[in-house]
């Protein structure tokens, strides 16, 4: 091996410990080389090791600690709370009562559409005319009323909403209803009520 | 570390793979130094060094069924780590200077002397000298001349070639030399 490809290999050697016997060799009969070598033994002894850089016991034992604690957090949260219903189970008596659940849903959304445009049309029937504004315009921008259909909501965002909240309950609805009840509660709501009496 | 340091670490590992606890309890008790003084050479930044680590061995608990049986627990460890700490580095990198994305070390040390209060000078010169070498070396040398493992199983956690492995080792001795020259070291 030529000089260059010597010193190479004392960097890779670098750390390691002993040197292979055809560098040593070579070495002895190098003054240049022994020289590169000596340079990074002298680099190594200066390093020091691993532990300089380790943090002490009770520091350890701290980090352990918090790792632990995340941990029984992470695995608490795999532990079904036996009194909720878990997503799998709800799911199957989704399944079961499809059509009569979708209908709720349905027939939950309807019923809060409803009341929102009664109260706003209660509102607007209950408020003089120029209740706190200097005119009525703002409601007349809101609500029409036209021979056809009185009060019908006109302003596009208050439409824009009504129709979000009715459709995401209709396609979502389920799902939202059954996720925060217990199967107890489910059970007796299905015994108990029915559709009409929800309207 | 030790043979039988090795050999328990292995014994602990096969019983966390298995989902026991106590065994992971140990394992991070065992292995927490070893990790924070790699993830401290890396960030040269004493309380995120500590932050990586920790979530280091949250998700290695995470991850434990993908734990080879026949591999090294530590160096599998060792692999989270850097991914770890290497994805933080590259995050901060593109936060700080979007247009400066290369072998840049991410924190300078002079911007950052917090990082060195309290440590010795020698610990100080070692981490101003990581500051010179871009993360991907720095790991290489981390890994292999405090950690002393072999250049195929720092191919093996870095998921790198074991010649490029090899060249980033020869280029970060080169850097050192230099910067030992510059220390005045010998």
């Amino acid at each position: 091996m030529n000089c260059a490809r010597i010193q190479q290999e004392l960097m890779l050697l670098f750390g390691s410990g002993d040197l292979p016997e055809e560098i040593r060799l070579h070495l002895d009969s190098c003054p240049e080389c022994r020289d590169f070598a000596a340079e990074l033994e002298a680099v190594q002894k200066r390093l020091g090791d691993d532990e300089d850089f380790f943090p002490n016991d009770s520091e350890v034992e701290t980090l352990a600690i918090s790792v632990d604690a995340a941990i029984d957090e992470i695995e608490s949260r795999k532990v079904v709370p036996s009194k909720v219903v878990p997503s799998k189970i709800v799911s199957v008596a989704a399944s079961q009562n499809l059509f009569r659940t979708k209908y709720l849903a349905t027939a939950a959304a309807v019923v809060l559409a409803l009341g929102t445009y009664l109260v706003g049309q209660f509102s607007i029937d209950m408020a003089p005319p120029s209740a706190g504004y200097e005119d009525d315009s703002y409601f007349s921008t809101v609500w029409s009323e036209t021979d056809e259909e009185q009060y019908e909501p006109n302003d596009p965002a208050v439409r824009m909403l009504i129709s979000d909240y009715a459709e995401t309950a209709r396609l979502s609805g389920t799902d939202e209803l059954l996720s925060d009840i217990t199967e107890e509660e489910y059970d007796y709501m299905m015994k108990n009520f029915d559709i009409g009496d929800l309207l | 570390m030790g043979r039988n340091d090795d050999e328990k670490i292995a014994g602990l590992a096969t019983l966390a793979k298995d989902g026991d606890r106590p065994a992971f309890s140990e394992l991070v008790r065992l292995l927490m130094k070893p990790i924070v003084a790699l993830t401290y050479r890396m960030t040269r930044d004493h309380d995120l060094a500590r932050d990586l680590a920790q979530e280091t061995f949250v998700t290695a608990w995470e991850k434990i069924g993908t734990f080879r049986g026949d591999a090294r627990f530590d160096s599998w460890l060792y692999r989270i780590a850097y991914n770890k700490t290497l994805n933080h580095l590259d995050r901060v990198r593109r936060e700080v200077s979007p247009d400066t994305i290369g072998d840049q070390p991410a924190v300078d040390v002079a911007s950052n002397p917090e990082a060195n209060l309290n440590r010795s000078d020698l610990q100080a010169d070692i981490l101003a000298f990581a500051a010179k070498l871009p993360p991907q070396q720095r790991v290489v040398f981390d890994l292999r001349f405090y950690k002393s493992m072999s250049f195929g199983e720092i191919a093996d956690v870095t998921e790198k070639a074991e010649g490029t492995v090899k060249t980033h080792y020869r280029q970060a001795v080169e850097k050192l030399r230099h910067f030992a020259r510059e220390r005045g070291w010998r």
